[in-house]
């Protein structure tokens, strides 16, 4: 039998694990933690710019992804 | 910083295929990679693909199907990327092959329910880490960021098995002392 959590509960507990260690969560924190996407693969860059792509057409927030 | 709510809210669809799946072949698909380390992280950093180690493609594109996802169109031999039309952004990527090439422990997966019954599974923080440091390892140590996720996924853990850590460190190929292992 696997560990079961919810989602909702485990997730207000890492936030609440980033407040109490003051967890920084600034821009460029957040930027130097992002993939720079130097070594994807050609098949992983298209999946990023297919997404990229889609929700452009459907005027949607893409996520912030190198490729 | 959270994970933003249609995040939340496809992973809620991806949960239900989890479930599909698992009722045709008894055992969970495992959403691994970057999306896992983003659940673990609370958002930390964010990535528009949800990677997924489901060993059976076609009971998984059966499962996904039935959750509203669509297939990308086809092309090359191994596209395997899917996405739900509600949630544009993102879009789901079966990774072929053995969890973790077989090396990771099942028993210690995590099981994160969703909504109702349906849930996700992610790896043990312990994997996930040595996946982040074994891929640092694997650019030469030149992408700086798999090593600052490794260590903001050991600096939320709650708890850590060092044993395990530094044997999975080893397996991924990364380097324990990295991270003061």
């Amino acid at each position: 039998m696997l560990r079961t959590l919810t989602l909702i509960g485990y997730l207000a507990e890492i936030e609440r694990r980033k407040a109490d260690l003051s967890v920084d969560e600034s821009p460029g924190a957040v930027e130097a933690l992002r993939n720079k996407g130097k070594w994807r693969t050609a098949a992983k860059r298209a999946i990023l710019q297919r997404a990229k792509a889609r929700a452009r057409l459907a005027g949607v927030r893409a996520v912030r992804s190198y490729t | 910083m959270t994970l933003p709510a249609t995040y939340l809210q496809a992973l809620e669809r991806l949960s239900l295929a989890f479930g599909t799946y698992e009722s045709e072949t008894g055992s969970p698909p495992i959403l691994v990679g970057g999306a896992a380390a983003a659940i673990r992280t609370g958002g930390q950093f964010m990535s528009a693909d949800l990677d997924v180690v489901a060993e059976n493609e076609g009971a998984f594109s059966r499962a996904l199907a039935s959750a509203g996802f669509v297939a990308e169109p086809r092309t090359g031999k191994t596209e395997l990327a899917y996405y739900h039309p509600k949630f544009p952004a993102y879009a789901v990527d079966r990774v072929s092959g053995a969890y973790f090439d077989g090396r990771g422990d099942r028993a210690r997966l995590l099981r994160l329910v969703v909504r109702d019954y349906a849930a996700i599974v992610i790896p043990a923080v312990e994997d996930l880490i040595a996946d982040r440091l074994g891929q640092y390892a694997r650019t030469g140590n030149a992408d700086g960021s798999r090593l600052l996720q490794a260590q903001a996924l050991l600096k939320l853990a709650k708890r850590i098995d060092g044993p395990y850590l530094r044997r999975r460190i080893g397996e991924e190929g990364g380097d324990p002392a990295r991270i003061g292992y």
